[in-house]
Parts: structure tokens; sequence; C-alpha cells
């Protein structure tokens, strides 16, 4: 149609690209290749550090967070699961909530996910403000670090499938022994004074370990192989981890709690953190069997408290006055032999008192100075629940029916 | 305009064709919304209240569901909502639309199980030529699933015409060459069977024979890298040809101008085939100030050819193609130098 064919095309061979050629583009920020979102903690400052147990490594995210006005309201989202299944895009059996940890500014609550997809699990991280608004957290877009863990366990390291009594394995005790001891590489964050302290396994015989990183991070890490004694096993343990932890001042030094399955708690303190050491902890009581949640340090009027969940016993309030000048045990305190449930011995030590919180609660964290914010399975429907309740005890009180429920006559 | 709004947003009127609804058929893709032209900038609806996506039904959705987190972009007429994390196949999702005084709508839609379950194939493989010179350098095996890594070796052969396997043609890296999501494998020819005159080259002799007939072939069995397929077995077949001794050379290179005011490709004509990953960011059209056209670009014939079609018709003036001179062609020559220079004395 147009009769114009004035385009002189000039080719040149030895120029080089444009500076938009996207081979030659300056590299970005690094993305986060996170694979789990496991653990989580916050700095002080609001550093969101993430387990990935996948990646052995941590990741410290700069979230940013406003000081909320007003007082607190005790709240609570029903089936925050299927909320948060609904924002990943699969339906409610999709979801695995990992943990939850509360911004110390913002006072959003985060929570860590996996996302099953059809062939691969995702990790996501939601956020959840004070709004009740349900949000995915675009790591992408945060200043962050990583610190990859040394003695990582090889992934094809797993459990051995024990068995629960007499009689051949079944499916559930073999499905154990297909689970990577890798998945146990990070239980537990808990920031102290410009320091990470990270519960977990290592690839060493002496398995259970404690490592202790600074933040920010600058590529170095210690790695302290803990040992303790078992009242209730009668044996010292050095492999299965410490699931739960807090950093306390004790008998003047600051020392980890740490509690461990069936369930001793023990005193650890940060001085023998040392890199390559193998330490023995001082087991100063146990609750006997089950398996620790998580250990959460809150005040009661004046006095300081930790509060320890459990997935298969009430929790326990301890105060934290009673860890000093406790007595550390070894076997020879003791009549040799297994001390179960209903020894007369158990439970050893100042644990403190078992608290009424109804349902299990699968992660808490303090919320604020007067509020707990908890992930609970709802014992008749099996509803996930984000609840925020007093620290106050007894907790959870609103599926009990007592005699303050009657109308005054 | 907004009480007529607020009236019909409480009346949801689910309808299943809308068609200007663009739905996925593949978990990676989109949902995109055709936009009537005033609606594009329009602000009083933000993009997520246009369009958003949620788990389940139409039956199921209500108000104050959680919708789907993920990311809303306007392209063009479109605005485009990708998930945060992709569909999955077999889940239902209902699409939310909502246009200007318009009652919102509900869209269907599920990925099929048989979209993401793909079985692994080799889907090509490049050069992609029937005829390839004797000094090639690669091959870029493409699979349609991600694999296994660090077996490589034990599936990919370079086979003669009576099906022997070559077990020293190809590079044995500590390193196996894959791309990011494992989908692309690159296979090298020892080097040291191409130079000439070098140890394994006097040794074995080249890999390739002018004028004889090979395959390189991709044995059966190959597990994908999520376990869920094992590749069937491939085989490309080629003749080789003479060897690429000279640097390319852009003279001999065949285009003709495309007419101003349409859209028809520009198709440039090489003087042999090139680098297929290479070729994806080796060439540009620019006009006189440097600007670059926009436009869909792909090889073709071989890799013996490269056209580009223009986002907007071409315009009237001086333009220039612009190669950079890092492009190799399939033997691994470059614009400024042989992958094997002919050193001009053969010792012995």
């Amino acid at each position: 149609m147009s009769t114009q064919t004035s385009h002189n095309f000039v080719l040149s061979a030895a120029v080089s690209v444009e500076p938009t050629s996207t081979t030659d583009a300056p590299s970005s920020e690094p993305s986060v290749d996170m694979k789990f979102a496991g653990a989580l903690t916050f700095s002080d400052d609001g550093i969101l550090f993430v387990g990935d147990n996948h990646n052995g490594a941590i990741y410290a995210f700069e979230t940013p967070g406003e000081e909320q006005p007003g007082p607190t309201v005790p709240r609570s989202i029903r089936n925050i699961d299927a909320k948060i299944a609904e924002l990943l895009g699969v339906g409610l059996g999709a979801v695995e909530i990992n943990d939850l940890a509360v911004h110390p500014v913002s006072k959003e609550i985060y929570i860590s996910a996996t996302r099953i997809g059809s062939f691969a699990s995702q990790p996501a991280i939601v956020r959840i403000s004070i709004d009740h608004d349900i949000s995915l957290l675009d790591t992408s877009s945060l200043p962050h670090q990583k610190q990859l863990l040394t003695q990582f366990p090889e992934a094809d390291t797993r459990f051995q499938a024990r068995g629960s009594g007499p009689g051949p394995l079944l499916p559930r005790d073999t499905a154990k022994g297909a689970i990577s001891i890798r998945s146990l590489a990070i239980m537990d964050l808990e920031y102290y004074e410009g320091e990470l302290f990270v519960a977990g396994v290592a690839y060493e015989s002496f398995q259970s370990s404690l490592r202790r990183i600074s933040y920010p991070f600058d590529g170095t890490q210690c790695v302290t192989a803990v040992e303790m004694y078992h009242i209730t096993h009668d044996q010292y343990e050095s492999r299965a981890p410490i699931r739960a932890m807090s950093v306390q001042e004790i008998d003047g030094k600051p020392q980890l709690v740490a509690a461990y399955t069936c369930s001793p708690i023990v005193l650890v303190p940060l001085d023998e953190l040392t890199d390559g050491a193998k330490i023995s902890a001082s087991t100063i009581m146990d609750m006997g069997n089950g398996q620790p949640l998580d250990m959460i340090p809150f005040q009661m009027g004046d006095q300081a408290m930790l509060f320890v969940t459990n997935n298969s016993r009430s929790p326990q309030v301890i105060p934290v006055d009673g860890l000093s000048n406790a007595k550390p045990v070894t076997h020879e305190d003791f009549e040799r032999g297994p001390k179960l449930d209903l020894h007369p011995l158990m439970p050893y030590g100042p644990t403190g008192k078992a608290v009424m919180f109804e349902g299990v609660p699968l992660h808490m964290a303090l919320f604020d100075d007067d509020f707990f914010v908890s992930l609970t399975r709802d014992a008749y429907t099996g509803d996930l629940n984000l609840d925020i309740n007093p620290t106050f005890f007894p907790n959870r009180v609103h599926n009990l029916v007592a005699e303050m429920d009657f109308p005054r006559t | 305009m907004s009480a007529r709004q607020a009236q019909t947003v409480s009346s949801p009127v689910p309808t299943i064709d809308d068609p200007d609804l663009l739905l996925p058929q593949r978990d990676g893709e989109p949902v995109a919304l055709r936009l009537a032209n005033c609606e594009a900038d329009h602000p009083p609806i933000g993009r997520d209240q246009r369009l958003a996506v949620f788990v389940g039904g139409a039956d199921s959705y209500h108000e104050g569901r959680v919708p789907v987190a993920g990311r809303s972009e306007h392209h063009g007429e479109f605005l485009s909502f990708t998930p945060a994390f992709g569909f999955v196949a077999g889940q239902d999702y209902v699409v939310r639309t909502r246009r200007d005084g318009e009652p919102y709508r509900l869209s269907e839609f599920r990925i099929p199980p048989e979209a993401t379950a793909a079985t692994a194939l080799v889907t090509d493989v490049y050069p992609s030529g029937d005829v390839l010179p004797e000094n090639l350098l690669r091959f870029y095996v493409h699979f349609s699933v991600p694999m296994t890594p660090h077996v490589a070796p034990d599936f990919v052969a370079l086979r003669d015409a009576s099906g022997v396997a070559d077990a020293a043609a190809f590079m044995r890296f500590k390193q196996e060459l894959w791309n990011a999501d494992r989908t692309r494998l690159t296979v090298l020819i020892d080097p040291g069977r191409i130079k000439r005159s070098v140890a394994t080259n006097l040794d074995r002799g080249p890999a390739l024979r002018r004028g004889e007939c090979y395959a390189l072939t991709v044995d059966e069995g190959w597990p994908a890298a999520d376990g869920s397929s094992v590749l069937q077995s491939f085989s490309k077949r080629f003749r080789v040809g003479a060897a690429l001794r000279e640097r390319p050379n852009v003279g001999r290179w065949r285009w003709r101008p495309p007419r101003p005011g349409t859209r028809e490709a520009l198709r440039i004509v090489f003087d042999r085939p090139f680098d297929r990953h290479l070729l994806d960011d080796a060439l540009h059209v620019v006009v006189a100030d440097g600007q670059r056209i926009d436009g869909t670009s792909h090889p073709g014939d071989h890799e013996t050819s490269w056209s580009l079609t223009p986002d907007a018709p071409w315009t009237t003036g001086d333009m220039q193609i612009v190669v950079d001179d890092a492009l190799e062609d399939v033997a691994g020559n470059n614009f400024r130098e042989l992958l094997d220079r002919d050193v001009g004395h053969q010792p012995g």
C-alpha cells in the first residue's frame, strides 16, 4: 500500500549488546531460595528469623512494623488453617502449620506454613494484621540475610522404625522410619542480645546441638554438642534435640532453660556454648512423658514465669525463681531404672504447676504483656483456631460449663 | 453509581460464561480479564476488587472469603492475576470479576490433572538440523519435566550408524550442565575430539566424521525429578557435513526490509546454524536513536534464520540489526574467534 521503502538496514556484527540485555543486567538482591518455613522468632526490633530444615539455613528478614495505638482486645479467628489454605490456593488438607511468632512492634502475627502442591511443597509465611486481614508475606521484597548451618545432617539419615510394643510394626511405625533426621535440624530459635540460639540436630554422632550465631550474620557460627541426663529414661542422651527453650537470668548469669521430649528440663549457661565443645547440661526437673511444644516467658504480677506447652499433657507454669539453686541431678541421685509417669518420683524438681488450658495449644507465643496468642485445636470440633487469651489461669474457659455460667436467680 | 454498585454487590449473579475472562489451562498460567477502555485506569475499583480468585466452586463462595494470594497486573487491555504458588491441578477455583456498574460474576475453573502429570519426554534437541557440521560443539536436550540429575551419562549417548555408542564422545563434568529447573541439559562433545592435532583427537579420532550418520540417543528409564514418571526413549538421527572453519560472516546474511505500516516479520537468513540458546538474546533491531524495536522473535529453519515480529507497525527510517559478537555458531565459533584455529603446521 505504501510506496515508502526507505528502510536502511545496517548490519553490524561487532557491536556489543545494549545494557538492557538480560544477560548483562547487574544482579539484583539475591532471591530468597527458602524451601521450608519452620521455626520462627523475632528480634526485639522486628528481624524475623525463619528456620529452613530443608536447606539447612536460617533466614533473617527485616520486617517493617508500626506500633498500634490502643489496648489489645481479645479476639479469635476460627478455622485459621482453612483461611490460610484459601490464601495459598489449596484445600485444607494441603496446608501444614509450622510455627507462630508475634512482631514485637506491630503485634502482627506471623505464621509459617507449608503448602503441599501436587508434586512439591512450598514454604509460606502468613501475616495476620491487627484487623484480622490475612496476607502472604512477600519475602522477596524484604531485605534479608541467609546463614547456612554447618554440620547439617545428610538427607538420607532417617529415624529407625521402633514400634510401640510387642507385635509387628504397623504402618504408623514404619512411617517414622521414612522421616529424615534433617527435619529436626532446627527445632527452636531464641534471639538474645544480638545472638541467635538454635536448637536441633547436627550430623556428628553427638547429634543434639545448640548453635550460636551472631546477628547480623557474618558467616560464622558455633556448634556445641549437648548431652543430658534423662531421669525418666535413666540414661544419658545426646541425640534427641531440645524442643523448646528460653534464655533466663538464673544464678546470676544468662542460661538457656531447655525442654526435651519425655520431658526433662535442663539448664545450659550461655558461656558454655563454645564452638566444638561437648557439654553436659544440668538436668533439674522432669515432667514425666510427653513432647514439649513451646516455652514462653511471661510475667504474672511481679513474678517471672515460663509457660511450657506439651502435645500430650497439660501445660505447666514454672516460676523462674524456682530454677535458682535448683539441684542438677545425675544417675547417682536415684535408684536405677526407668521412672515412668506413675513413678512416685514424677514429676521431679521445681516443675511449677500444671494449669488448665482447654484444647491442644499447637503453637503459642506471647502477644504482649497481658495476652498469649495460640493456635489451638478445639477438643470437640477439631477446628484449629487462633485465639488471643489473657496470661491468666485457668485459661480458655469458654468450652466449659461451670457453676458461674448459670443464671443468677 | 456508587449506590447502584453497593446494591448489586450484595446480590451475586454467578455466571459461567464470561467472554472477557481467560481461564488458565495449566497450573502456571494466570487468570486474565479483558477490560473495557474506560475501566483500565479507573481508580474507584481496585485491581483486587476487579479480579479475585477463591478456592472452591461458585456455590462455596461468600463474602469474607480469603482470596488466593497473588499478583495483579495490567497488560495492555488485560488485567491478569498470577497466583503466588500457581494453581493446583484437580482443585476447584472460582473467579470473581467485577465491572463498573455491574453485579459481580463468578466463573469456575479447574486445572485438569493431566496438565501437571506430564510424563517425561525429550521435547527438543538442538541443533535441530538433519545435517550437522563435523566440528559440532554441543547439543541441548530439552525435557517436558524436570529430570533427576547426576545420571545423564547413563542415558545419553552418541551412536554411530550401527548403533554402537561412543563412550568418550561427551565431556564428563563433575557437575552436569542443567538450566535452573532442570528441563534442559547441555551436552558438550569433548573438545579434545574436535580440535585437530590434540592428543584425544589423534588417539581416538573425531567423534563425528563427515559423510557418516549418527544418532543422539536418550535411553528410556531416566526418572523425572519428582519420580512420577520415567523417560521414554528418544533418538535424533543426523548426517555429518563439512566443518565450520570460518568465522560467521554477516556479509552473507540475507533479509528483506519489511514494509512500513505493517507488522510483518523481519526475517534474517544466516550463513550457518547458530547456537539455539545464544540466539534468544543475541539479535536486536534498533532505530537511529538506539531505541530497541520491541516484538516477538524466534529462530527458524533449524537455527539458520531469525524472525522479529514487531509489537507496533514498522515506521520509516534507518534501522540497525545489532548482533552480539559473542553469538556462537553450532561449532562454538563466534565473530571474534574460531574455537579451533588452523595452526598451519601439522605435527608428524
